[in-house]
């Protein structure tokens, strides 16, 4: 049986990758902006293992392409100078499912370079040096990156683990199982983050370096009692919104860990904001009651909505 | 005494340095030696002076100084017991003698005496034991530690650290430079 709420929200996404990039949509101006790579990334392993249109999946890898650098590196949506190692993680993820499904060697061997590049920046501590200035060829700490997040050397960047991961599945090389270890050994120790969206990062990337008892635990002591009763949980606690994103990756790993009362009242608080508005996307930013909260901007964003369907699939089954 | 020393990593260190301050900064140079370089920056008019703990380098640096008649501060002594204020610190090839504990120590001292540091430190992916390397070039008698946590533990004191690769081949040398640029 059709599920409606995935097909106007992949709907959604397939109108937000128009030029191969994936956009926002601003509510306000009625405008698509933010063409963003990395989350382009994320958009093209979707669709690969979706079965979207060929043409569309062929036209959203190429234009990717063109965005990496000669080190394999990926910039972000506004400074192109700078190259981001999470950006470049998600995007090497699209790139192997890609390969998998078209086996264009192409692509291969830009996930390959990417994950060279994810080595270069990675420490021997396991840390990531998060940006590589491309101009002036130095990698940057800064503390200033990922300040609200605990920093340059957040908890989210674990989820790099997937880009390893990924590229161990398409090379069987166990480097990259080696490299899983090595990021998980410093980032499951670093403290937890007060914010939905880079925690469910954090998460995910636990989940995928075979942390699943750690997530549980996590979950539980942490993302359960924020759910509230409509499946709402704030961006921070001393905030009045949702960073709807965030909201969502919680409630997926709440089903991966077993608590499914709870990722199914987080499903019925995303559709209740994609009921908010005609396109089929979900608000970037939402109020308790699904409304748009424009405390930072009015944007329907596609990794959200890319959430989402992933969440709604979770349930497909059930 | 400063025959072949100048070589393609001393005039990229000497350019880092010059493109990362001005001549109205105060500079120390760590663990100075010979002090080849920060002699070319002093007689460039930059305020630079060194420190080296080695008391036989430092009097053999000395007499070739007075020999030429030039005018170069070099303080005969350990930095940790060193307190005086500067705009910015540089060394080259001392980080990587150091085992983290001690690098936690020098770090944390040299934060006190400069919100700015560049560190040029050779590549080392693994340990290396103690070198009978010419006493000029390298640091004789001390073991080498891999470098590959240096900015992670920098970044525990400076707010921000940049740093790049220089290549082997770019300096005609068996091993990376990597360069630290750090900053308060």
């Amino acid at each position: 049986m059709k599920n409606v709420y995935i097909e106007k929200a992949e709907n959604w996404l397939y109108e937000c990758a128009y030029d191969g990039l994936a956009h926002s949509f601003d509510t306000t101006t009625q405008k698509w902006v933010k063409p963003y790579p990395e989350v382009t990334g994320y958009l093209l392993e979707y669709m690969c293992i979706n079965n979207y249109n060929e043409k569309k999946l062929k036209k959203i890898a190429s234009t990717l392409l063109k965005y990496q650098d000669k080190n394999g590196g990926f910039p972000s949506f506004f400074d192109k100078h700078i190259l981001f190692a999470f950006d470049t993680s998600q995007i090497l993820i699209g790139f192997c499912e890609y390969y998998k499904k078209t086996n264009d060697f192409k692509y291969y061997n830009a996930a390959i370079k990417a994950g060279n590049f994810l080595i270069s920046c990675q420490l021997d501590n396991g840390a990531f040096t998060p940006i590589y200035n491309k101009k002036t060829k130095e990698f940057i700490i800064d503390k200033n990156t990922y300040k609200i997040w605990n920093g340059p050397f957040s908890g989210l960047m674990c989820k790099l683990t997937e880009g390893y991961k990924a590229l161990y599945e398409i090379t069987k090389d166990e480097k990259y199982k080696e490299k899983i270890k090595k990021t998980i050994s410093f980032y499951k120790n670093q403290p937890d983050i007060d914010y939905t969206h880079p925690m469910g990062y954090f998460l995910e990337g636990l989940y995928a370096g075979g942390e699943k008892d750690l997530v549980k635990d996590k979950i539980e002591k942490l993302v359960l009692p924020q759910i509230q009763d409509n499946g709402y949980i704030p961006y921070s606690k001393n905030l009045p919104y949702a960073y709807v994103s965030g909201t969502i990756q919680l409630g997926i790993m709440c089903y991966k860990t077993g608590f499914f009362e709870e990722a199914e009242r987080i499903l019925n608080y995303a559709r209740l904001v994609q009921s908010k508005h005609q396109s089929g996307g979900l608000f970037q930013y939402a109020t308790k009651d699904g409304d748009l909260d424009n405390h930072v901007h009015t944007e329907i964003n596609s990794w959200g909505t890319k959430y989402y369907c992933q969440l709604e699939r979770c349930f497909e089954n059930v | 005494m400063f025959k072949n020393k100048f070589l393609p990593i001393s005039k990229i260190i000497y350019n880092t340095i010059k493109q990362n301050t001005t001549k109205e900064e105060k500079i120390l140079e760590v663990g100075c030696s010979s002090a080849h370089i920060s002699l070319v920056l002093k007689q460039k008019g930059f305020n630079i002076k060194g420190i080296e703990i080695r008391k036989e380098i430092v009097d053999k640096t000395n007499k070739f100084l007075n020999k030429k008649n030039i005018q170069f501060e070099i303080i005969t002594g350990n930095v940790l017991n060193h307190n005086e204020k500067y705009d910015m610190l540089w060394s080259s090839g001392l980080i990587q003698c150091l085992n983290n504990n001690q690098k936690d120590f020098f770090f944390e001292h040299f934060i006190k005496l400069a919100n700015k540091a560049i560190f040029f430190v050779p590549k080392r992916i693994n340990y290396l034991p103690p070198t009978k390397e010419d006493y000029d070039i390298a640091v004789t008698g001390c073991e080498e530690f891999p470098t590959g946590d240096i900015p992670f533990i920098l970044s525990k004191y400076y707010n921000k650290v940049k740093y790049k690769i220089i290549p082997k081949n770019k300096i005609k040398m068996d091993i990376d430079f990597i360069v630290y640029i750090c900053k308060n």
